[in-house]
């Protein structure tokens, strides 16, 4: 492997994972045998979006200002996510929650696709294209929130799936190694909580960090499919999607009845079929190289 | 492989850069409000070259191409203020003779081309610079980031064509830094932030 390349994809993964090692160790050591605290659920999405734009410098390139193509936002659209995530920290009526996840989702997919709405689509198509990322991030959140609402490290590690498969989504499907890394950076730092799922008690991503890595990762798999080309595109962007919703599917029916090895074996399966159904896709519909 | 298909890619793009920088030849003759398009010669894709050249791991040059170029051009030798290229470039057209590189260079880590499909150099200003030599300067847009550039351009001329018309050609070279319009992806020894770009256009007038 390039040298450049290794040094790219480990100043992506390393430094965000050892960041979500230190955020959710330390959130648990300061918490251990208390209840959860406004600071457990207000930190981590701040830390995370906060971890992210400093990957972004530091990998992807400083931030364009004003952002030009769809991934230029991103560095500016994951704090917003944040900041929605926020109304999860706090008590309040559970619609206003979903409102503001909702009304983010639109906001972050309109700004996204803000080429392709002001030259290329019709009215028709950019209403259907925001209305099925709106249908879309709600359903991702709220399966996502299911998954890591579950003590141990079960939840989490089906959870962590969702942003690490996107990013290979991103790279073999879609072919964009720059939003592969994207998502990348919030499955280091979800693999930080994974760990200390392993070794503390009760939940560990508290519902705010839940939201803004979902619905990031949900919004790199949508600029994915922008800025791909491939005619596939859409159908990959949607399978992935599906990732913690058949996740999910482990935790009700008779399949919750599977304990001990088995039931992690279930779980985590089922949150590998989505991506390996799109890696298997895009395999089957590579071109061949004439050149190699 | 695919490591070495992300690094030709970044040359690529870098070329692609260069490449841009070659459409900004397009002149702008209209806006010195002289002859204007009846009198432009319309660019012919078939007899035009435009080639990019980037340096990758910092030893070897690197040479890729735009096979689809459009748009016009008019250069008057004696009143150059009148004169004006206005290129376009279809960033799909990329060739970097592996269809995987060129794949990579239309993803949204290079050209983002499903977003950006076109490059294009509109001139703002044409001054003599010796004999058929000229300045051609003008916006050149990458990636939907437009800068400033000023082309070298050497006029070949007009003469017959074949099918009965006048033709005209011309080649310019400009050095652009591909960071510059937001092509920075793994800028360094493994592939240049330099792009330099050739452009070859002959067109037509009938």
């Amino acid at each position: 492997m390039d040298p450049e390349i290794i040094k790219q994809l480990s100043l992506g993964a390393v430094p965000p994972g050892i960041a979500g090692l230190i955020l959710f160790g330390a959130l648990w050591w300061k918490r251990r045998g208390t209840g959860p605290a406004t600071a457990r659920r207000v930190v981590p999405p701040l830390v995370i979006a906060a971890v992210y734009c400093l990957t972004h410098v530091f990998v992807l390139g400083r931030p364009s200002a004003p952002p030009v193509s769809a991934s230029d936002w991103l560095p500016w659209l994951v704090p917003l996510v944040a900041a929605a995530s926020l109304a999860f920290a706090f008590r309040g009526p559970a619609w206003m929650k979903w409102l503001g996840v909702g009304v983010c989702a639109i906001v972050v997919a309109a700004l996204s696709a803000r080429n392709f709405i002001a030259k290329s689509w019709p009215p028709a198509q950019t209403a259907v294209e925001l209305g099925v990322f709106l249908l879309a991030a709600l359903a991702v959140v709220k399966c996502s929130l299911r998954l890591t609402r579950e003590p141990g490290p079960l939840g989490a590690l089906t959870f962590f799936l969702f942003p690490a498969l996107s990013a290979a989504v991103l790279e073999l499907c879609l072919s964009s190694l720059r939003l592969a890394q994207a998502g990348g950076v919030f499955a280091a730092v979800g693999a930080g909580a994974v760990l200390v799922a392993c070794v503390r008690r009760g939940p560990v991503l508290t519902a705010p960090a839940t939201v803004v890595i979902a619905l990031s990762t949900l919004l790199i798999l949508f600029q994915g499919q922008l800025t791909s080309g491939d005619r596939l595109a859409p159908l990959y962007v949607l399978i992935a999607a599906l990732g913690p919703a058949v996740a999910a599917l482990g935790g009700i029916g008779p399949a919750a009845r599977l304990v001990g090895w088995k039931g992690a074996v279930l779980r985590v399966g089922l949150a590998l079929v989505p991506p390996a159904i799109a890696l298997g896709i895009a395999y089957a519909n590579r071109e061949p190289d004439p050149y190699l | 492989m695919k490591r070495s298909i992300m690094m030709l890619g970044l040359a690529l793009a870098a070329g692609g850069g260069a490449l841009l920088a070659g459409a900004g030849l397009r002149p702008e003759a209209s806006r010195a409000g002289a002859p204007a398009a009846a009198d432009a010669f319309t660019v012919d894709p078939v007899h035009s070259s435009l080639l990019f050249r980037v340096k990758h791991m910092g030893v070897t040059p690197f040479w890729g191409r735009f096979n689809d170029v459009k748009g016009s051009f008019l250069i008057d030798p004696e009143r150059p203020e009148a004169s004006s290229v206005d290129i376009t470039i279809p960033v799909a057209s990329v060739d970097t003779h592996n269809k995987d590189r060129d794949n990579h260079l239309k993803q949204d880590v290079f050209f983002s081309a499903a977003e950006f499909p076109d490059m294009t150099f509109k001139s703002k200003s044409v001054s003599k610079s010796g004999d058929n030599a000229f300045n051609v300067a003008g916006d050149l847009t990458i990636r939907g980031t437009t800068k400033p550039v000023t082309v070298k351009v050497m006029y070949g001329g007009t003469g017959k064509g074949m099918k009965g018309g006048q033709v005209a050609g011309l080649e310019g070279t400009v050095s652009i830094k591909r960071s510059d319009f937001g092509v920075s992806f793994m800028v360094g020894p493994a592939l240049s932030d330099e792009v330099e770009i050739t452009v070859a256009l002959e067109g037509n007038r009938k």
